[in-house]
């Protein structure tokens, strides 16, 4: 027997980029441990991540590639070797190719998982612009539209002693999101800085808060809109900074003025308008300050709005690219996404035929389309069909608005392969399944889309079965495919590391890389857009045609803008609650963390609760214009009565039906994903607000 | 060993569980109990650190009902507003003082007896019941013949004499025992694996009962014909009617366990051919029920029998016949027990006979009371060195007088004999009391297992398991002779075992145990009722027959027994196997686990104190955690 030895990596249980070292013996991981020495995490972990061991041998796991034998999601399958499977697709891929053009592949992957590096160059290389991936309403959005705002992402810099953190519709202390820790957002806090939740929920961070606005969900972009009037109203705004680095002041000023008042604010945010007024003024004038926002922002019509105007916060504050403030970190020295991607090498014919590139102009700036079109040309051939596609780490079935939409598409798209831990809901509507990869099996330098200014060595500790990591998986048929790629993962990740000098054995040994950080890099250089300044009015916006300044748009399904359906739908649907166990629809096959949270909850109100005779704990139908769905009921005082707020994410792995219970509990078969709800400009999804109505069950 | 104490600022937890998978995951915990569950109080949030026990004896010891398990989440709750520090219960017990109380602390079996003493006092008969069967499966039988340690040093004695505890637990054990339906706890989902226990006295039984109820199969393999080892076969029925242990026997085959009498292991089947059918752990439970032999001359003389096989030849219904002046070497229990036995059998004149003096003698003062009141004569410093016969028969023993030597190094008085004092007695029978060994027939060739100078065999003290990994063993096998009550705890300790061990688990994690016994208690408010005086039958009539000797209590005496406890430890603190109850400035914040601090090395910190990305637990030194963690939560 071997000693234990221990190796540091990166945790992926999430969005990630906790530092974890691994208790490794005769080949096996026997614990993970949260690595004190970690930059990003100081050696917290959460739960998810702590868990990765009965992720990682569940005796559920996929361990070959398989075949389907029997008809189209009837769940028989047949082991197959590698050799057969990549042959396999790539032969169909390239009948594809030549029957209907590279275009009629999607490409496509679900929540971040650091190989959007070898997934792009694939499809880039394939020549199709169809990729498809969580984007248009998460990460990828927010990335779009500061990029036209101010040139790229600003983030809550922690590190820097924010004097006031805005925490906007996030929850990181469970969820610890993309670049953000929890427990960094916990030390500024610590450390005595003020705190403003905005969230429609009472959590735990609103309860420490010094202010909670409770925002009718979906309307944040009319509270941004609504600080500004305050801020430009009572001239708390940095003058210097507006007078030179803000691009179209005037018609933004004039807009908020005239469009934005507190009492307007109130109605449509539902949060006083002396709140908004305190909220304002505390941020505006306690310096720095910082605001974290969550995603729910963007996953609605609003998300550009939301973002930009959000931005103009920062920057008209004094906050932008400020230690403490927002800041605009500086990569380290390796090669981008973008460049290993090749997105460049994607010829313009065909980047012209991205489904929907003319309609969401600045979704297909960033490289994406959005779900409904891709499942339009399956269903419909319009404006051409989509003929196969590939889909890694992605769960559309449950994870993607009209969830019942998705599942008719897959289900009729000719050829589908799936990269996947599990057999899916979606995995099993495959034609090849592919096994892939935990964190722990792969070698990798992670964390290199994110704007955060590190890179991390993931570092391989174990191998089961014939699982591969995704990025051989990419690299290997692409090689199939003719394309250029490195003998071996580690070759590629020698190429990603070049411009730092190291390679990737170097950098293992190293552990991170942190680009340099200068602060107020505007005061030299200007920021990154047209005009070298923070566009609060947006020339690219007004050159695609749209409206090239920030406003709110009613929330497409509410009380508001669809009375009629308030007869039937009375409650404001607040859908895709998170819980600190599961990451979207995966993790629940795992013991651990299914005995902390067995069933999907809903929670509501009790005042509305005896309305409608539910009990604590009661299973509850929750129901819009779209479907039903079971959850069950938890009794919250700390939401508004007139809203609902649900799990997202829900299947059960542990029904044995090839559906694996995908329609019982999924939030998204209540969802909506019609065009005119979508945001235009991105794409991006409403996956969390529209109407509906409760009832319990029977039984 | 020191503990290390946990503390949670639960005012700085947010509820991300991650403490619960860190402690699972270094633990080897499956689903099941959790150590340290977080609950969900929305919107905040409330960590323990609990191991939440399905019938948690915390919340069945407080009479106050402050501590409940919450029916939807099986959470084991403080109600801190109802929590009064244990003032309900006469005299001020008072949280802060932390400690156990020495009836606990001495009880072999550690039962709560403060706990059940308190439940008692208000009448909870069936709550205290189910307390003391955490810890001991048979409070009739220790009710009746325990030794009664926990009496020993109890603090009531400093005011005028001990709770008579025993006599409580016997009333409590009774009341099930009529009940038209017994209490069983509730039985875990069956396992497959099958158990073997060797041996059916009372280690073997508890160690039965406490599998059976972790869902084992278990077959007891007993090589008498008659079940309860010394139970039935060497205590006499006069302190320990017959129908008791027929009773508890009853109960556990209904709980499913198989007995198997007329079976010895090691001669009938061997520890091997178990293994063959499918064992897949033993409990050796054999005791001593062996006699030595005295060693002197005229020993084979007709006349003279060991205790034991005249003990068990009445106790299955085939005494042998003796004369009148029978003569009972031996100054333990065993030995007064065959002299009052032969007493009942009309040898009138049966004696006892005792080298050294009264105040050495190891049986229970309360038996040689009982003695002296049937007029039996201890005729002490006398020790035998001869037997004198006639036609093969005893007729005589040649004594000499002893005196004790002065004091030595360790304290302890040296008899030794007399010169020129020998003298002989006239005696019918002679019936020899003085030891017990035990007879290791069941250990072939082929096992392992050793034993130690004593004859008993080598076992960890803690994990009761020997040198075959399979093989666990307690009682008077490992002990030498000694007592019922600490044949039990061992039984039960050998199941946890057994059960950690099929369970591929660590034997030792949590299970090391110290008691911080208060002995200054606070006694300002007492009952001032005196000590009950048990019933008993009158000597003149009792020794006519094997009627049982002590009557149980009737209820109301029980109760205002049990009113005597004067409360001295904190209820639930003791109840608590996992020393989860702690208690820091009146608030239940503070909590001891030790299962981190025994399986990290030195310089390593608790797995859940490692990741809380808050940072809301601490752990070391509470005199040295933040004021803030206290004040103003
Ligand atoms: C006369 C007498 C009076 C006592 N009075 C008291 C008292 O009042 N209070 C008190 O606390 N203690 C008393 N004790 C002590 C107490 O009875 C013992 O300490 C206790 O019974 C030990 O329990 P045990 O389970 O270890 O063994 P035992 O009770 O001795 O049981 C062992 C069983 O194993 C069986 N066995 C042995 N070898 C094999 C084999 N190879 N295969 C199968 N079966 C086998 C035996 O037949 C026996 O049934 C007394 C003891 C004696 C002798
Ligand atoms: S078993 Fe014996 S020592 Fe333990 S409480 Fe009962 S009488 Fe006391
Ligand atoms: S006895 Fe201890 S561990 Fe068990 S429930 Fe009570 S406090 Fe928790």
């Amino acid at each position: 027997m071997e000693e234990v030895k221990k190796i540091r990596t990166a945790c992926r249980s999430c969005h990630g980029g906790c530092g974890v070292i691994a208790h490794v013996k005769d080949g096996k991981v026997i614990k993970v441990e949260g690595d004190p020495d970690s930059p990003i995490s100081h050696g917290s972990l959460c739960s998810k991540g702590l868990a990765i061991l009965q992720l990682a041998y569940h005796p559920d796991r996929i361990l070959y590639p398989l075949k389907r034998v029997g008809a189209k999601g009837e769940g028989k399958w047949q082991r197959i070797t590698w050799d057969e499977a990549l042959d396999t697709i790539a032969e169909r891929f390239k009948k594809v190719i030549a029957d209907y053009g590279p275009e009629s592949i999607v490409v496509g992957q679900g929540t971040g998982r650091d190989y959007e590096s070898h997934l792009y160059r694939f499809a880039n290389l394939l020549g199709t612009p169809n990729v498809l991936t969580a984007g248009h309403m998460c990460y990828v959005s927010r990335v779009g539209s500061t990029l036209i705002t101010c040139g790229t992402l600003p983030i809550a810099d922690y590190e820097g002693g924010p004097k006031c953190i805005v925490m906007w519709a996030c929850n990181p202390l469970w969820t610890n999101p993309d670049e953000y820790k929890g427990e960094n957002f916990w030390r500024a806090y610590k450390k005595g800085a003020k705190l403003i939740c905005i969230d429609p929920r009472k959590g735990f961070i609103a309860e420490k808060a010094d202010l909670w606005l409770q925002i009718r969900p979906g309307t944040d972009a009319a509270l941004a809109l609504g600080f500004h009037h305050v801020i430009i109203e009572e001239e708390l705004y940095d003058k210097e900074f507006v007078e030179n680095y803000i691009h179209g002041w005037d018609p933004f000023k004039e807009r908020v003025m005239k469009d934005y008042p507190p009492e307007k604010v109130q109605e449509i945010t539902w949060v006083d308008k002396e709140l908004i007024r305190k909220a304002a003024r505390m941020y505006a004038t306690i310096k720095p300050a910082c605001i974290h926002w969550g995603v729910p922002t963007e996953q609605t019509i609003n998300c550009v709005n939301y973002t930009r105007a959000t931005t103009g916060l920062m920057a008209i504050t004094g906050n932008l690219d400020a230690p403490g403030g927002n800041a605009l970190f500086v990569n380290p020295p390796t090669r981008t996404v973008s460049e290993f991607a090749r997105h460049k090498d994607l010829p313009p014919e065909q980047q012209a035929k991205r489904l929907g590139g003319d309609q969401f102009k600045l979704g297909a700036r960033v490289a994406l389309i959005n779900p409904k079109k891709a499942w339009d040309a399956i269903l419909t051939g319009k404006p051409y069909p989509l003929k196969a596609g590939i889909l890694c780490g992605s769960n559309p079935v449950v994870t993607r608005a009209n969830a019942r939409e998705a599942y008719e598409a897959l289900k009729k798209l000719e050829f589908l392969v799936v990269i996947d831990l599990f057999l899916t809901p979606t995995a099993e509507l495959a034609d090849i399944f592919l096994p892939s990869a935990t964190w722990l099996e792969q070698n990798h330098v992670a964390d290199n889309w994110k704007r955060h200014g590190y890179v991390l060595a993931r570092v391989k500790c174990m191998e089961v079965g014939e699982c591969w990591q995704d990025h051989k998986i990419f690299m290997e048929l692409g090689k199939r495919m003719g394309q250029e790629w490195w003998p071996t993962v580690e070759d590629a990740l020698n190429y990603l590391l070049e411009p730092s000098g190291l390679t990737w054995e170097q950098f293992k040994e190293k552990g991170y890389l942190r680009g340099e950080m200068v602060y107020y890099k505007y005061k030299q250089r200007g920021f990154s857009t047209p005009t070298k300044k923070v566009e609060l009015y947006s020339t690219i916006l007004e050159k695609w045609g749209y409206d090239p300044l920030p406003k709110y748009v009613e929330v497409p399904e509410s009380p508001y803008s669809t009375p009629h359906l308030l007869k039937d739908y009375p409650y404001i649907l607040n859908a895709g609650l998170r819980t600190p166990t599961f990451f979207h629809s995966a993790n629940r096959q795992i013991p651990w963390l299914r005995e902390i949270r067995p069933d999907p909850i809903v929670e509501i109100h009790p005042e509305t609760a005896k309305k409608h005779n539910i009990k604590e704990g009661q299973w509850v139908y929750i129901s819009s214009p779209r479907g039903r769905i079971k959850q069950r009921a938890k009794l919250n005082p700390n939401i508004d009565p007139r809203v609902v707020v649900a799990e997202h994410g829900w299947w059960y792995p542990e029904i044995k039906d090839p559906g694996h219970g995908w329609e019982i509990s999924n939030v998204n078969i209540l969802t909506n994903n019609a065009y005119e709800t979508l945001d235009p400009a991105m794409g991006s999804t409403n996956l969390r607000v529209c109407l509906c109505n409760i009832a319990p069950c029977e039984d | 060993m020191a503990k290390v104490t946990l503390m949670i600022n639960e005012g700085e937890c947010m509820g991300c569980h991650a403490c619960e998978v860190a402690c699972k995951q270094e633990h080897g915990l499956g689903v099941g109990p959790r150590v340290i569950r977080v609950l969900e109080r929305a919107p905040s949030f409330k960590p323990l650190f609990c191991h939440h026990c399905e019938d948690a004896p915390c919340a069945l010891a407080c009479p106050e009902d402050a501590i409940t398990i919450e029916a939807k989440t099986k959470v084991v709750l403080l109600n801190e507003d109802q929590c009064n520090g244990c003032d309900a219960i006469i005299g001020k017990s008072g949280v802060e003082k932390q400690q156990t109380a020495p009836c606990k602390g001495e009880c072999p079996a550690h039962i709560d007896v403060q706990g059940f003493v308190n439940l008692a006092s208000k009448g909870k008969f069936e709550e205290a019941l189910k307390l003391i069967k955490l810890a001991n499966p048979f409070p009739s039988i220790c009710g009746r013949v325990c030794h009664h340690p926990c009496e020993q040093n109890c603090n009531r004695d400093q005011i005028d004499e001990p709770v008579s505890i025993r006599a409580i637990e016997r009333y409590v054990g009774d009341l099930d025992l009529r009940a038209s339906t017994r209490y069983i706890p509730k039985i875990k989902t069956r396992k497959k694996e099958k158990v073997a226990i060797i041996g059916s006295g009372p280690s073997g039984l508890s160690c039965a009962y406490y599998l059976a109820l972790e869902g084992y199969r278990v077959t007891i393999f007993e090589k008498a014909s008659v079940l309860g080892g010394m139970l039935t076969l060497g205590i006499p029925s006069y302190r320990l009617p017959k129908k008791i242990v027929e009773a508890e026997l009853d109960l556990l085959r209904k709980m499913g366990v198989t007995m198997k009498t007329c079976v010895e292991i090691g001669k009938d089947k061997t520890i091997a051919q178990l293994r063959k059918e499918g064992f897949s752990a033993f409990f050796i439970a054999i005791g001593a029920q062996e006699s030595p032999r005295l060693g002197i001359e005229g020993e084979e003389l007709g006349g003279i029998y060991n205790g034991l096989e005249y003990l068990r030849g009445i106790n299955t219904g085939k005494p042998i016949k003796l004369g009148q002046r029978v003569a009972v070497i031996g100054g333990g229990n065993a030995a007064l027990d065959v002299v009052r036995s032969a007493r009942r059998l009309g040898s009138e004149k049966a004696f006892i006979l005792y080298r050294r003096s009264l105040e050495e003698m190891p049986s229970r003062p309360e038996e040689i009371n009982e003695c002296k009141e049937e007029k039996i004569p201890i005729r002490v410093l006398t020790q035998p060195i001869r037997f004198i016969g006639k036609n093969g028969k005893v007729q005589a023993i040649e004594c000499v007088k002893m005196r004790l030597t002065e004091p030595d190094g360790s304290g302890r008085r040296k008899p030794e004999p007399i010169p020129d004092s020998e003298f002989r007695i006239k005696v019918d029978a002679v019936i020899a009391a003085i030891g017990q060994e035990s007879d290791w027939c069941c250990l072939t060739p082929d096992c392992t297992c050793r034993l130690t100078e004593w004859g008993t065999l080598k076992v960890d003290p803690l994990t009761l398991q020997s040198d075959e990994p399979d093989i666990f063993a307690g009682g008077d096998a490992v002990r030498g002779p000694k007592s019922v009550i600490e044949a039990i705890a061992d039984g039960r300790e050998g199941a946890i075992s057994i059960n950690l061990y099929l369970r591929g688990q660590n034997l030792r994690i949590g299970r090391e145990r110290e008691f911080q016994v208060i002995k200054e208690p606070q006694r300002e408010k007492y009952d001032p009722t005196p000590r009950i005086l048990i019933p008993a039958l009158d000597p003149k009539k009792r020794i006519k027959n094997f009627g049982e000797v002590q009557k149980g209590l009737p209820k109301k005496s029980a109760i205002q027994e049990a009113k005597r406890c004067i409360s001295c430890g904190s209820c639930c603190v003791q109840a608590c196997p996992y020393d989860v109850m702690q208690f820091n400035h009146e608030r239940t914040k503070a909590v001891k686990c030790d299962l981190c601090f025994e399986k990290r090395n030195q310089g390593e910190v608790p797995a859940c104190y490692a990741i809380c990305p808050t940072h809301c637990i601490y752990w070391g030194n509470p005199k040295e955690f933040p004021e803030e963690i206290y004040s103003g939560l």
